[in-house]
């Protein structure tokens, strides 16, 4: 928990506080859950099948760092807000039996998968390790989706956009980085994937930014 | 003497008036003066050939073509007669001769005449001839087609570019042409064909026309590479290049004909000589010092233009064309009928359409970019104006020549200067031009991405052996240095994605078949024919009106910027964006003058060693009182205020000058020695003071010097002495440096962008239907880190790194004007204001690069704090009102 609070940034939302770490995930205290969005698990595979040479060993990593959160964070839920996987995967991917025995290591933990407009059911039945997918979740106050969109049921909690901000200064200082998007009725987190881009927002009136550097989050 | 290219009257004589006309036009098409026959007819499909009228000897068939020489009173010149024997001998080689000068001929009739001695026309593909912009190919297959039917060889010649139908393209397959006029893509793609070997099994000649414009680029790389193959496939194989001149021919030439070929390089006529004059502000105007879109002598300029009968105005920029086009239309001076814009982002018709026009001596003026340096004469064309720097004498030699092609008549540009300092090139420009200083062009060295898409260009169609392809490869120029290991590391990419230990999951694009590579997936292989080529740009994002005519493209980022109801310039128009769709923007008339300029993120040229050198021998000579000229007496002032603020450095001076400015501190440092080589210092300086202090520095380059620019009050960094400073500017570890600031810069990533698509590692997807794609589609500056921490080895992140060194930072210039400036006089001064040579870096508007030895955090701390006074700032001086 230490390593948490000392790099985390805590923001207060909806009467709830949520802890956004530099590894680009929401750490809910209150609830002991964990929200990470757009992992893209298996994402070298398709380039690779496509004929386009990426380095594997990307989604290992990449699901490897995501229980290194849950497990310094004492996370006992892990909510995915959408596009855990990348295409449809072979059941031979390497990646696969990792995240089997990742989840194996840790039996208690729920996991919770939003499911995201790359999760097609196909992908989804090629997952060798089971996850319960859900198309939406409830977690008063929060409403967990894929895509942003407003919901009367309540603050929502998205990812799918991969944000990221530029900050300016003057003519010649910038400085460009993931950012948590938080808006009047909904969130949007980063991309936490490792092989992930990602695309430039725009703010708009009243929203918060808390950008994700390597060793901290700051509020801009 | 007469010049090439006059054509005069036929006599009256023996052949019937309907021959001599007939023949009098083909003449005109063969010399490039063919607007008078300009046909509509697509130069690709099936035309008859005319008859082959065989001779008895080689001897018959060049007192033919003499004959038609005299019929058209020409004169045959000595060094086509040189080059028609050197072919006739089974040789090859390099003829470099000035536009216009007859050169096409050249390098064809040898090949024509030989035709003719053949009772029947050879069967099967002969000769390729390579262009290097699909724009020339039918202007250049309409004269090598008069030829041929004037002197009755019955020579079946087409061409074949991107633009080709398939129909015709398997036309051509089936019943392949005696010639074919194609590009260096083109090339590649029917060599990934499986049939290509039985494809080229008769040729026997390749010529490559502006040899030049390719030898200094990948395009080049990759035709060498495919040339090596033809090379093998086709023993005896001649090939010709033609080049405008260039300080190196010899290397020019082992490039195109492939190491050890003992070729003929031939001179052809004299260069006409080149008159530079200038347009200089009057004294009551105050000139700008800075900028390069600069209006201001629009009304000078067009004092120039309107006396003649046509002019082509030339800028360095698309951005500055749109706006130049707009400023002299604006003067009324011409209708717009008589003025017209050209640069490459407009649709190619309505480019053909003002080519065509200007020929045809329908327009008085065309602005255009570095479009219309090539291919064949606009004879009407009687004068050259260059807006801004020419940035190298070569390249002011080749815009030159484009006007004067009346007998004895000289090139005449004139340079119009942007800003101030423009004014000292143009002078400098002049005096290297009088003693005959003509940069160089140098091949790119074992580029493993090109080498890469070669071979699997190649293992799609013939298959290849390792060890034959690696001696093939090697009779490149550009491969000569390829180790065993390099090439080893490419076919272990090509098949396996990278080195055998390294995971590289799924993957599979070439398969090592018994010893043969060959490419078996079918999509593969069509996804690689779509990637062919080496010329790498930003997606491109069409611009059309509502009802659909198209009228160019433009880099996606700069749409993506704008908001419907936005308006911008853009093909001489202004253009109101009105929505976004299916990478098409829609527009509408502006009714508004008030517009955005598209900043088209093309490369900016640096100027070349051999002007900077000028300039500050020009500005010495202005120091010591032993040049005078009209440019630099016209901003004599300017240069006195440099002199009494600060210095006006010369050959064996090093300035710097640390100047206070509102934004922070800046030391300007002024080697002179081009943008890219700048680039590179600035980095390394900034690098170097980093490893002492930790300090966040912005960095701004241009061709005259760089600024490092640090936004927090830190005094160290305006007293640094002469002693502290020349550490900085050492030689030892420099390499190790450089690379060391690149590894932590966004250069390499920059860099990267080209390679990755070459390599095969960017797939832009296919056109129309880009979303089925985008499961695979990732930026290369996401790869790039992927790679960097999965595969640190990756050849091609050692690629891009080298080609940082090389290419973007000038390594070699680097180098050597560190040496220069350590032998240098350090002048080290503090002026209280921005001078004239520092203003220009100062007001860059252009985002430079960003170097940090400071923690994110305290990075963002910092920024916020910034914003957080400038807020205050503000509050209070409203509260105060």
């Amino acid at each position: 928990m230490s390593e948490v609070s000392s790099a985390a940034l805590e923001v207060v939302c909806c009467d709830e506080t949520l802890s956004l770490l530099p590894v680009k995930a929401a750490w809910w205290a209150a609830k002991k859950t964990l929200f990470a969005a757009d992992i893209h698990a298996g994402k070298e595979q398709a380039f690779n099948r496509a004929g386009i040479a990426v380095p594997g060993g990307v989604s290992e990593d990449t699901l490897s760092l995501l229980m290194n959160a849950v497990d310094h964070t004492g996370a006992e839920r892990l909510v995915i807000l959408g596009d855990l996987l990348h295409a449809v995967p072979d059941h031979s991917e390497a990646w696969q039996t990792h995240w089997q025995t990742l989840l194996a290591a840790r039996a208690q933990l729920d996991v919770q998968v939003i499911i995201g407009n790359h999760d097609t059911l196909t992908a989804r039945q090629r997952l060798i390790a089971p996850v319960h997918w859900q198309a939406e979740l409830m977690e008063p106050p929060f409403v967990c989706l894929h895509h942003p969109q407003e919901d009367p049921r309540g603050y929502v909690l998205a990812g799918h956009i991969h944000p990221v901000w530029q900050l300016s200064v003057g003519r010649r200082q910038r400085i460009r980085a993931p950012v948590f998007w938080f808006r009047k009725q909904s969130a949007i987190l980063p991309s936490f994937g490792l092989f992930t881009g990602g695309h430039l927002i725009e703010r708009g009136k009243g929203d918060r930014l808390f950008l994700a550097g390597d060793d901290c989050v700051i509020e801009v | 003497m007469k010049i090439t290219g006059q054509v005069n009257p036929a006599r009256p004589g023996d052949l019937t008036a309907q021959l001599r006309k007939k023949r009098k036009q083909n003449a005109a098409i063969a010399q490039g003066d063919d607007a008078s026959l300009r046909s509509k007819s697509k130069v690709a499909t099936e035309q008859p050939a005319g008859e082959h009228q065989p001779v008895a000897t080689l001897a018959d068939a060049i007192s033919r073509t003499e004959q038609w020489y005299a019929e058209n009173q020409w004169q045959v010149f000595e060094y086509q007669r040189d080059t028609w024997n050197a072919w006739h001998e089974g040789r090859s080689g390099l003829i470099h001769s000035p536009t216009g000068s007859g050169k096409t001929l050249a390098a064809w009739l040898g090949v024509v005449q030989a035709a003719l001695v053949e009772p029947k026309v050879p069967a099967g593909l002969q000769v390729l001839w390579i262009t290097p912009l699909r724009a020339l190919a039918g202007d250049t297959c309409e004269q090598l087609r008069a030829a041929s039917a004037a002197l009755q060889a019955g020579l079946r010649i087409e061409t074949r570019t991107g633009d080709t139908s398939s129909t015709d393209r398997s036309r051509q397959k089936s019943k392949p042409p005696f010639a074919l006029i194609t590009t260096p893509e083109s090339l590649s793609v029917m060599l990934s064909y499986a049939d290509g070997d039985k494809r080229f099994s008769r040729l026997h000649t390749v010529v490559v026309d502006e040899w030049h414009e390719l030898l200094g680029s990948k395009r080049g790389v990759q035709l060498q590479l495919c040339l090596a193959r033809l090379r093998r496939q086709c023993p005896g194989l001649r090939v010709w290049g033609v080049s405008a001149t260039l300080a190196n021919l010899p290397h020019a030439m082992d490039a195109l004909i492939g190491n050890g070929n003992n070729g003929a390089l031939i001179r052809g006529v004299v260069p006409k000589s080149v008159v530079v004059e200038s347009i200089v502000p009057r004294d009551d105007q105050r000139f700008r010092w800075s900028g390069h879109l600069g209006l201001q002598l629009a009304e000078q300029v067009m004092a120039v233009i309107a006396p003649a009968r046509s002019t082509l105005v030339f800028t360095n920029t698309r951005a500055q064309a749109e706006l130049w086009f707009q400023g002299l239309l604006a003067l009324g001076t011409l209708s717009v009928d008589d003025i017209a814009l050209h640069h490459g982002s407009l649709d190619l018709k309505l480019r053909q359409q003002i080519e065509s026009r200007l020929r045809d001596g329908q327009l008085r003026c065309v602005v255009c970019t570095s479009s219309l340096d090539l291919g064949v004469d606009f004879r009407p064309v009687d004068q050259v104006v260059q807006i801004g720097s020419p940035k190298g004498v070569a390249r002011l030699l080749q815009r030159a020549g484009r006007s004067g092609h009346q007998p004895g008549a000289v090139s005449r540009i004139v340079c119009v200067p942007t800003h101030a300092f423009e004014l000292v090139e143009i002078a400098a420009v002049r005096m290297a031009l009088a003693e005959n200083r003509i940069e160089a062009r140098v091949t790119p060295d074992c580029c493993l991405d090109v080498l890469s898409q070669h071979l699997v260009t190649i293992a799609m169609g013939s298959g290849f052996n390792a060890d034959d392809m690696f001696e093939e490869v090697k009779t490149a120029a550009a491969f000569e240095a390829l180790t065993k290991t390099q090439y080893q590391w490419v076919l272990d990419f090509i098949t396996r994605g990278g080195q055998a230990l390294k995971g590289y999951p799924q993957y599979h694009r070439v398969v090592d078949d018994n010893g043969t590579f060959r490419v078996v997936s079918n999509s593969v292989a069509q996804k690689h024919r779509m990637a062919i080529g080496t010329i790498v740009s930003d997606a491109q994002m069409s611009i059309a009106f509502q009802r659909g005519k198209r009228l160019g493209s433009t880099e996606e980022s700069f749409i993506a910027r704008l908001k419907p109801g936005d308006i911008f310039q853009f093909a001489g128009r202004y253009l109101e964006l009105v929505r976004v769709r299916d990478m098409t923007a829609q527009v509408k008339k502006a009714t508004r003058k008030r517009a955005t300029v598209p900043r088209w993120r093309g490369t900016q040229m640096p100027i070349s060693t051999e002007l900077a050198d000028s300039v500050l021998e020009t500005l010495n000579g202005w120091r010591d009182g032993t040049i005078a000229s009209p440019e630099l007496h016209s901003i004599d002032s300017m240069l006195h205020l440099q002199q009494q603020w600060s210095a006006i450095p010369g050959p064996d001076d090093l300035l710097i000058e640390f100047i206070r400015t509102r934004e922070g501190y800046s030391l300007f440092c002024f080697p002179f020695a081009g943008r890219l080589a700048h680039e590179g210092l600035a980095m390394l300086l900034a690098y170097r003071l980093s490893q002492q202090f930790s300090i966040t520095l912005s960095l701004q380059v241009n061709d005259y010097g760089l600024e490092l620019q640090c936004a927090d009050p830190f005094d160290q960094f305006l007293s640094l002495t002469e002693e502290a400073l020349r550490p900085l500017f050492r030689t030892e570890h420099l390499i190790d440096d450089v690379l060391a600031s690149i590894n932590s810069g966004e250069i390499a990533r920059r860099q990267f962008r080209g390679i990755a698509r070459i390599a095969g590692l960017v797939f832009n997807g296919y056109p129309g239907k880009s979303k089925s794609q985008k499961q695979v589609q990732a930026s290369s500056g996401l790869i790039y880190d992927v790679l960097e921490n999965y595969d640190a080895d990756n050849l091609l992140l050692d690629q891009a790194r080298r080609e940082v060194l090389e290419q973007q930072l000038e390594m070699k210039r680097i180098e050597s004007s560190l040496r220069s400036i350590a032998s240098r006089t350090w002048r080290i001064m503090q002026p209280a204001h921005l001078t004239p040579l520092a203003f220009p870096l100062w007001a860059e508007s252009v985002q430079g690069q960003t170097y940090s030895s400071e923690s994110f955090r305290s990075r963002v701390t910092k920024m916020l704090g910034t914003l957080e006074k400038a807020a205050q700032q503000t509050l209070a001086e409203s509260a105060g009102e």
